[in-house]
């Protein structure tokens, strides 16, 4: 009688382990999740066989709905909008004059101009945001990049890209939570999109050949020991980081291998760049690639900032769509452009906007979705939903509709509960392709 | 408020006895407060006994001198022990070395370092969302200082959750407001810290097992918060900020006895914002079919009388209950998470795994712990000694699960992220360069002590001719606290010596913030991948073997076998095996500091330093 595996299902690597389920991977190691599932044991995924690619372009901090893809005619004394809509290369459908070359490519961009958010607090927002759940008690549930890791029938100790990359890259943050599918789940971090991911290079003063000696000897100490989890657990992250550090495809993390006109086309910025990065990640056959932007929190001095942030996602977002399509990638490949809510249409006195659940806007291209449309309807100052409202697990299930993962599919959480990728959404289904 | 009556709480404040040996570096000691009980009976031993002979199981083995010391020393301590520490420890012929051993390690202030963190993580485990701003390093100095003074387990659940103050002056304060001060949040939190019990579920239904969480018990909890208050000092005017939290709840800083000082504690300061209660907010269920208010009542369905407690707050009835709650509860979880922290076995399955469904493993046991923990009047250290005394901590560790099912083996465990990086700092060697370093500037610390002490004796005229005048603005900085025993250190340091000292000072801060650095990066959440190259290719570890003084010392034995019985022993505290001499010999038979410094980056990755 092992009273473990009576009330849990997993098999936990240490009783330690059991007893801090809610802990992730120190340094230290693993706390909390089953072996089977670092390892991809065969429940952990479903089959290999989906090669589509998601890029969330996670637009952090609160983008303002207006001066995006929400834009209005009319503007008043409180709102002081500052921009004006503009026609774009899909007929009918307008953005903000402030995406001038995403107006370009808006025949290939679904527009979601309702969405309605719960969450008015930055940390509690994005947690919803990304993992559909509102954050209360006990559940920790996996944020949309670590699910399509998952879904995606990778798991980063078995079924890795052939090539050692990782299933789910972020790109300038860390990423959130991996909940019940456990730390093996969380994406590789690139912080800066001009170097490696963290920790890949080899430390000050060691050459490849000590490298590999090293490894040597380190099998030499391990080997006659016997196959403990816990040694399986170190020695299956250190296979895997190995592998990694000797892909053939690392040059994808390498910018300047890009002709220098195609570099500056993404726009000399971190999310240019970031953007640009995302773009070959996905041709190494990378599943999930979250590309952080510098936060959208514009309290007060609302332009030029905003602008700015603008700016840098239209050269980035539309250079991106362009390249993809150009490389025939783009049917593959679903492009997310989204934050955690918007923004006051009214100005504060502080010439800012502060947050807004009541409406915002998502943008979605590629792989699985319409183009030139867009979907839902806001009042007259993009302030109010006052068609089709959208929500955050509505606006998952689509995503993942898109690139052919079952949203209501359920799982046993830790504390061996049902819990479904995505509860109560449903997918948009007039932008589905 | 009367103004006689803020001087005279602002100059007892002044007054307010500081040990004015508290520099602000401080290097480890062994003066740390005993517990109030010793050990007066081997509860775990004699119950052990009994159920290892009715299940017919043999009597475990327990681990030799060396082991013992290593899994002593990681789990009281939150370090790997040292070569010296091991050597003379295994040829102590005292018997009862073993208990000596423990106590020696209640004592010394690593303890309350280590604790410390903890305690504060068991805290932040509790959300998954951080909340607003709240202030680790404050959470943390309060944290220290609940073991460092070996603070009852009930005053500390008083403390968390009945604290009214600023948290950057009070970090006690903290819990509110990580909880970004929602009710039930908080209710929620301090039942699964201080119950070990899970009642979320009757968040939004009565809970589908347990007859006895009812959807409206939940809320009724969660009414003994309904009148918490956040204030955000950026918002509130400061002296209406400072007038109503200056003089409550402060809490003097407890200063570590880290590598490195206090630049070593992870997690950073928060924002300017307090937490406290007003007088008649009341909670509305927040049930559409529903709605109404509920008072404050407890899991059992007891109301409680707002009024039959004048001057305290809801939130301190909410704490007695929790501390008085049936069948020893409080204890109850208190014994379970201690018993785990030392031995990775549960009495439950998970620290939030108690319910009146759950099973209870070792039932009979648990009681009479809970029970004793009580009669010590919950002293933490009683508690820890008595297990780390039992022959339960000192059994085999194994991954077996069915040897350890009967408590005949301790389960493999991980290191956590303290444990691990301070050994990584100990067993590189590189402690004792920074600790150097801190020996050498102490000199300078009692200066500046001398000065800064010096400065808020000039002060206290200053401040309570303000506080006369009825400007506040002075207590709005940090209050100056003065023992008047207190004498000025004798010392003289020359120009010279002082620019040498100041820059050691600065590489001792830089030290510690190093760190903290990795503090911070292992209690990431990181992919099994990413923590291994951060192991591999970090900073953390190579530039500890880099300037840590072991391949150094290594060297300085003669014979491959002494450099290879001494680097096992301080990583690994222990002798190496015959087989591992036989096979491992090769890679120490060297004099280049480079082969030796392979072989200690190799011995860092493997499985044996990462768990215990």
């Amino acid at each position: 009688m092992n009273h473990l595996k009576h009330r849990l299902p997993l098999q936990l690597a240490t009783r330690r382990g059991v007893l801090q389920a809610s802990v992730a991977t120190t340094l230290s190691g693993l706390m909390g999740h089953s072996v089977s599932r670092v390892f991809g044991g065969e429940d952990a995924a479903g089959a290999a066989t989906n090669e589509k690619s998601i890029v969330l372009l996670w637009l952090e901090g609160g983008p303002f709905q207006h001066d995006s893809f929400d834009p209005k005619d009319e503007s008043n004394d409180t709102t002081k909008f500052k921009y004006k809509p503009r026609e774009t290369s899909a007929d009918g459908l307008r953005f903000s004059e402030s995406l001038p070359l995403l107006c370009e490519q808006a025949h290939h961009i679904a527009v979601i101009r309702s969405m309605i958010g719960n969450e008015m607090e930055h940390n509690l927002a994005q947690y919803h945001a990304q993992t559909g759940w509102r954050n209360t008690g006990p559940i920790s549930a996996p944020a949309m990049g670590s699910i399509v890791a998952h879904e995606m029938g990778m798991t980063p100790m078995t079924r890795a890209n052939p090539d050692g990359l990782p299933p789910f890259v972020s790109i300038g943050r860390k990423g959130y939570s991996s909940g019940h599918f456990g730390p093996a789940y969380l994406p590789t971090v690139v912080w800066d999109p001009n170097q490696l991911p963290e920790n890949l290079g080899l430390p000050k003063g060691v050459d490849k050949t000590t490298f590999d000696q090293r490894l040597a000897m380190l099998n030499a100490i391990e080997s006659g020991k016997s196959q403990s989890r816990t040694r399986k657990f170190f020695d299956g992250g250190r296979a895997n980081a190995v592998k990694f550090m000797r892909s053939s495809k690392l040059a994808a993390f390498d910018l300047s291998q890009e002709p220098e006109a195609v570099r500056a086309a993404y726009g000399d910025s971190r999310f240019g760049r970031g953007c640009l990065l995302a773009r070959r990640l996905v041709e190494s056959g990378v599943r999930f690639i979250q590309v952080g932007s510098e936060s959208y929190d514009q309290h007060s001095g609302h332009h030029p900032r905003q602008d700015e942030l603008f700016k840098r996602l239209d050269r980035g977002m539309s250079q991106l769509i362009k390249e993809l399509d150009e490389r025939g990638l783009l049917e593959n490949t679903l492009i997310l452009a989204v934050g955690e809510f918007g923004r006051t249409p009214h100005m504060n006195p502080s010439d800012g906007r502060d947050h807004w659940i009541d409406c915002y806007s998502a943008a979605l291209a590629g792989g699985g979705v319409k183009g030139g449309i867009s979907y839902g309807a806001t009042t007259k100052f993009s302030g109010e939903v006052s068609d089709n409202p959208v929500t955050i697990p509505d606006l998952m299930s689509t995503v993942f509709t898109a690139v052919g993962i079952d949203p209501h599919k359920e799982y046993n959480d830790q504390f061996n509960r049902p819990i479904k990728l995505v509860d109560e959404g449903n997918p948009v289904e007039d932008i589905l392709a | 408020m009367n103004k006689s009556l803020i001087i005279l709480v602002a100059l007892s404040v002044f007054t307010a006895p500081l040990c004015a040996q508290d520099l602000p570096i401080r290097l480890p000691h062994t003066d740390l407060a005993d517990g109030k009980s010793t050990v007066s009976v081997d509860l775990i031993d004699e119950y052990f006994k009994q159920y290892w002979k009715q299940n017919k199981i043999k009597k475990p083995k327990v681990v030799d001198d060396h082991a013992f010391a290593r899994r002593a020393s990681l789990t009281i301590n939150g370090v790997s022990t040292t070569f010296e520490e091991l050597q003379s420890f295994a040829n102590d012929p005292a018997k009862n070395k073993r208990s000596a051993f423990v106590d020696k390690l209640l004592k010394n202030s690593r303890y309350a370092d280590y604790w410390g963190f903890r305690l504060r993580q068991w805290i932040l485990e509790l959300r998954e969302v951080k909340g607003q701003g709240a202030n680790f390093t404050t959470l943390y100095n309060y944290t220290r200082k609940a073991f460092a003074h070996n603070y009852p387990w009930d005053k500390i659940a008083y403390d968390i959750v009945a604290t009214q103050g600023a948290i950057k002056w009070d970090g006690r304060s903290n819990f509110g407001i990580y909880f970004d001060g929602e009710a039930n949040e908080m209710s929620d939190a301090a039942v699964r810290l201080f119950l070990g019990q899970n009642i979320a579920c009757a968040q939004c239904h009565d809970h589908p097992y347990v007859d006895e969480w009812k959807q409206e018990s939940y809320w009724g909890l969660a009414a003994f918060f309904a009148r918490v208050e956040m204030w955000d000092g950026n918002v509130v005017a400061a002296e209406r900020f400072d007038e109503r939290f200056a003089d409550i709840g402060r809490d003097e800083r407890s200063i570590p006895t880290l590598i490195g000082g206090e630049s070593a504690i992870d997690g950073g300061g928060g924002e300017n914002r307090a937490i406290a209660d007003n007088t008649d907010a009341e909670l509305e269920m927040p049930d559409p079919e529903n709605p109404k208010t509920v008072m404050p009542t407890t899991l059992a369905g007891r109301v409680m009388d707002p009024t039959n407690e004048p001057g305290k707050n809801r939130r301190w009835q909410f704490a007695r209950w929790l501390v008085g709650a049936e069948e020893n509860q409080f204890a109850k979880a208190a014994v379970n998470r201690i018993m785990v922290e030392l031995t990775g076995h549960g009495f439950v399955d998970t620290l939030d795994g108690f319910s009146p469904i759950a099973t209870v493993h070792h039932e009979a046991l648990l009681d009479q712990l809970s029970h004793q923990f009580i009669e010590s009047g919950y002293d933490v250290k009683w508690l820890i000694r008595t297990i780390a005394n039992s022959r339960v901590f000192q059994t085999i560790a194994s991954d077996d699960d069915s040897a350890s099912f009967h408590w005949n083996s301790v389960p493999i465990s991980h290191l956590f992220s303290d444990q691990c990086v301070d050994s990584v700092l100990r067993s590189t060697g590189k402690e004792v360069t920074v600790l150097a370093t801190g020996l050498d500037i102490a000199d300078l610390l009692k200066e500046e002590e001398n000065n800064r002490i010096a400065k808020r004796h000039e002060l206290i005229p200053v401040a309570a001719k303000k506080i006369q005048q009825g400007d506040f603005s002075f207590l709005a900085d940090e209050l100056p606290v003065v023992d008047e025993s207190w004498k000025p250190h004798e010392i003289s340091i020359g120009d010279e010596q002082r620019k040498t000292l100041i820059e050691k000072r600065n590489a001792y801060t830089e030290a510690g913030k190093q760190i903290a650095g990795a503090r911070d990066k292992a209690r990431a959440s990181s992919s099994p991948t990413s923590v291994a190259l951060f192991r591999m290719n970090g900073d953390y570890i190579n530039q500890c073997i880099d300037t840590g003084n072991t391949v150094a010392e290594t060297l300085e034995y003669e014979t491959a076998e002494d450099r290879l019985q001494f680097l096992f022993l301080r990583v690994y505290n222990r002798i190496p095996s015959k087989h591992e001499m036989a096979a491992l010999l090769v890679f120490a038979d060297s004099d280049e500091p480079s082969k030796i410094k392979d072989l200690l980056w190799v011995m860092l990755q493997s499985v044996e330093f990462q768990s215990f």
